[in-house]
């Protein structure tokens, strides 16, 4: 288990600077800094002054290796924008994200699991036909678009949500919360169902389910105990790799609902080409996917003893 | 199109199926998948209806409250909202009184009044230190300002400042109000004048406004309450000065600093801060110690909301949880109107559009540097056309200036739209094949910019100017590559004056020959507007302003197009309406009756 633990815990190091690396060159792609924090009026020689003041006119490498040597030891620099330390800035609004993505991950969990079983039990039926359609319309709708979807519906013609907003702490938060977890759940739904479908469909073949049924045991005990059970471990596994698209798909969500999370600060950040922020953020969130990974990893191997090695 | 609504000829289709189904054409499990994708599709009509807000309205009765409705009378309030179809807007006009106008009547009432400012936060609570617009509406709300713009003649008159003089070329005096003091007790003084300025124009504080400031030379202090402003050469827009810069309390800057100040607004104005949620609101209330007892703020609380995208401000005020937002999408007014829940206002504002030609080959040599080929291009466009057709509303501006900068000429004519004439000057100039040439596009402010160019593309070509367009996503790109001369033969491009209300905020910048802004050479015309920038009579800057429109006008530097409208959304319960100068006030605001 040891050498397991750490085998995964280097893959993530790697994981995470390489992370470090692209976002540093995209950052340093999409524009000049200089551009966009100097007024459009500036002639070209106070540019050039400011870019060296700045140290954005050295190579990139040898900025890259600054920008490393002071993110190790958790300084992203202070924000362009507000000159405040970015990491900072970004762990203000981290609690908003993960309230968000736990939600919208339980939320997923509870529709996918008793669709799954559902649909295997009910294999080629009606009701299998029926979350066979709410997948793929799921699969199918763009986030945005179903978020200004219930905005529309909920927010603006029946009026009974909030449509955009974080809400106070409280009875108006979770208010504020229902549509954007709704939009994450549905999102993050389709691929858990298929696969809880696919897997208890697989054990329902099995020989122990019909030794199982052969004893006389329940058909529900069969289901949950038998069935489920066995088919659980890849679900784990995915849930853990989509904490990452979730985190994605928050992005999007938060920006719909104006959800004051991670997600809409990087947008904002790339907006005004903040860049300490937008690293900070994008980094910080490759951290929390490699952890909540490893950490799915380590469930799973404690779960199935075949899968340490 | 059929007549039936969405959901009749939806239903129609269903009962076919079933028909199938009875007469054994279809079994029954097919029948049951059709009423599965029916099902879902039914869901999907009223969505669709809600989208794109169509015929098959079964919600008319949005407004929830019966008081939304009966404010919503057509006529209720004059000119301030709009009427008819979404492109017929007509203009808010001085139907709100002017903050200064006394009005005891909304005094000291309750409520509150939320606003969605802006798609991002502001960066910093200091308003020394930062160059938004929305920044500017916040500190009219929580600090003062020396001179404030009177909507209608969009003159600077009296508010810190009581009254101020020009008793030199370069210096004037100025008196300022007494027994003002700021939210934290401290008193508003000469010393306060000196300081503030003093502070935006040190080069170490490196405030991104200093621009604005550069003619100040140095504040002296005469009296408790008088100051002398020292110009480096005489100033005719000094008064522009006074406004957009707001005082702060400098005996509390001096002592907790700037980084206090950043998260702080400690002002004298109509409204404090209450809290700031970063990311997502900015929540003020009422001063109740107001200097001014004209501006008594009716609503208690003031939140200024933190929205990004714009269809979800739209959903906001759609839902009646937002009482003003600032910008509403060209192709919205109509659902805005019909909503019964909110109307768009347009207002007029002071920034100009137009299609730089480059008239000195700038960029390399360009067919623009023949004026009869520039004038060729302004005859080739539909100005008018394009106004009606694709704008909320547009001023046309016959040689660049909006009527409402200082100096304008009215009896300046704009271009004529004549196809065949832009043709026979094409010819004069030698270019009877008509002229090849590449239009370069970034992101624009201007309602329509798209369709507008597209339009414009079409008529250039149709007397044989065809433009080729090249169309950028970043800004920052666009702005410097036409600041550093790349731009090529025709760029798009549109100008705020930097909010002043004078022909010399837009004439100096966009055509001397010394601006960095400028594809133009004019020596006569440099000459004029230095001219112009150094006179402090009012008669002679307007003749001289008068002569440089006629230069402008014939030498056709770029393709005139028109003053910009911009279109607010605002509750109907709320009275209120914008300015021309886009700093909205809200302490303007009132619960309708």
């Amino acid at each position: 288990m040891g050498a397991y633990i750490a085998n995964r815990l280097f893959q993530m190091i790697i994981a995470v600077f390489g992370i470090s690396v692209i976002v540093f060159v995209i950052t340093n792609m999409i524009g000049d800094p200089a551009n966009v924090l100097l007024p459009p009026e500036t002639p070209r020689e106070q540019r050039e002054i400011f870019r060296e003041e700045m140290g954005f006119n050295r190579p990139l490498i040898v900025q890259y290796a600054d920008f490393l040597t002071d993110a190790l030891q958790g300084d992203f620099g202070n924000s362009f924008r507000t000159e405040r330390a970015a990491l900072t800035i970004v762990w203000e609004r981290m609690p908003a994200t993960l309230l968000l993505t736990l939600a919208g991950t339980i939320l997923a969990t509870c529709i996918a699991i008793p669709m799954g079983i559902i649909s295997a039990y009910k294999r080629h039926t009606f009701w299998d036909n029926l979350t066979t359609l709410f997948v793929v319309a799921g699969q199918a709708m763009p986030i945005f678009w179903l978020g200004l979807m219930l905005i529309i519906v909920f927010g603006v013609n029946l009026k009974w949500l909030p449509p955009s907003g974080y809400g106070d702490f409280g009875l108006d938060r979770l208010k504020h919360m229902i549509l954007p977890t709704v939009v994450l759940g549905v999102f993050l739904a389709p691929v858990t169902e298929r696969l809880v479908r696919s897997g208890v469909l697989d054990a329902l073949t099995q020989d122990y389910v019909r030794t199982a049924r052969a004893k006389g045991v329940k058909e529900r005990t069969v289901l949950v105990r038998h069935a489920l059970r066995n088919s659980i471990i890849p679900v784990i596994t995915v849930l853990g790799l989509q904490f990452g698209q979730l985190l994605g798909g928050a992005v999007i969500t938060e920006t719909v609902f104006a959800w004051p999370g991670v997600g809409l600060l990087a947008i904002e950040s790339i907006r005004n080409a903040d860049f300490p922020v937008t690293q900070a953020a994008v980094v910080s969130l490759a951290v929390i996917i490699s952890v909540v990974n490893l950490a799915v990893d380590l469930v799973v191997g404690m779960l199935d003893p075949r899968i340490r090695r | 199109m059929s007549s039936l609504s969405p959901r009749e000829l939806h239903d129609r289709i269903y009962d076919n199926w079933e028909r199938f189904y009875q007469e054994g054409r279809i079994d029954r499990r097919t029948l049951m998948k059709a009423a599965m994708v029916w099902a879902a599709g039914a869901t999907a009509v009223p969505l669709l209806a809600a989208c794109g807000d169509d015929d098959d309205d079964d919600d008319d009765d949005t407004g929830g409250d019966s008081s939304g409705s009966a404010t919503n009378t057509p006529g209720d309030d004059e000119s301030t909202t709009t009427e008819g179809s979404g492109d017929d807007a007509t203009e808010a006009e001085d139907s709100e009184p002017e903050p200064t106008a006394a009005d005891g009547g909304g005094a000291a009432e309750g409520g509150t009044l939320t606003v969605i400012l802006s798609e991002s936060d502001l960066p910093t609570m200091d308003p020394h230190m930062h160059n938004l617009r929305t920044g500017i509406i916040t500190f009219y709300h929580t600090h003062d300002n020396l001179g404030l713009r009177n909507k209608d003649t969009n003159l600077i008159e009296p508010w810190l400042a009581e009254s101020w003089e020009n008793i030199e070329p370069t210096v004037w005096e100025m008196k300022l109000r007494e027994g003002v003091t700021f939210h934290n007790g401290d008193p508003f003084t000469a010393e306060t004048v000196k300081w503030n300025w003093e502070r935006i124009i040190n080069p170490e504080q490196a405030s991104p406004q200093i621009g604005n400031h550069v003619a100040i030379a140095g504040v002296e202090v005469i009296d408790e309450y008088t100051v002398h402003v020292t110009t480096t050469e005489p100033y005719p827009i000094f008064t522009e000065r006074l406004q957009n810069f707001q005082m702060i309390p400098e005996m509390l800057a001096q002592a907790e600093g700037d980084a206090y100040l950043a998260e702080n607004p400690v002002g004298t104005g109509p409204y404090m801060l209450e809290e700031w949620k970063k990311g997502q609101e900015i929540v003020l209330t009422r001063n109740p110690n107001y200097w001014n007892s004209d501006v008594q703020a009716p609503y208690e609380t003031l939140v200024l909301r933190i929205v990004p995208g714009l269809p979800t401000q739209l959903a906001e005020l759609l839902a009646g949880n937002v009482d003003i937002i600032r910008v509403v999408p060209f192709d919205q007014m109509e659902t805005v109107e019909n909503s019964g829940i909110a109307m768009p206002v347009t207002q007029a504002i002071l920034r100009v559009g137009f299609v730089r030609l480059d008239a000195m080959g700038r960029s390399g040599p360009s067919p623009f540097e023949d004026a009869r080929v520039r004038n060729a291009a302004n005859h080739a466009v539909d100005i008018e056309g394009y106004i009606a057709a694709l704008q909320p509303g547009g001023d046309r501006a016959p040689a660049l200036l909006n009527p409402k900068h200082f100096g304008f000429d009215p009896s300046v004519e704009p271009h004529e739209y004549d196809p065949d004439l832009a043709k026979q000057l094409l010819e004069e100039a030698g270019y009877p094949d008509g002229i090849d040439v590449t239009w370069l596009r970034g992101p624009s402010s201007m309602p329509n910019q798209d369709q507008v160019d597209q339009a414009m593309q079409r008529d250039l070509e149709a007397v044989g100017i065809r433009a080729e367009f090249e169309t950028l996503s970043d800004g920052n790109v666009f702005t410097t590559r036409h600041n550093e001369g790349n731009g090529g033969d025709m760029m798009n491009y549109n100008w705020g004056s930097y909010s002043v209300f004078d022909a010399d905020g837009i004439y100096w910048d966009m055509l001397h020959s010394d601006s960095i802004f400028t594809y133009y050479n004019n020596t006569e015309l440099d000459a004029l507007l230095d001219q112009g920038r150094g006179s402090l009579d009012a008669d002679e800057r307007m003749q001289i302003y008068a002569d440089a429109q006629r230069i402008v006008r014939e030498e056709a530097p770029m393709i005139f197009m028109w003053g910009f409208h911009s279109v607010w959304g605002v509750s109907n319960d709320v009275e209120w309406s914008p300015r021309p100068d886009e700093i909205d006030m809200y302490f303007t605001a009132r619960p309708k009756a």
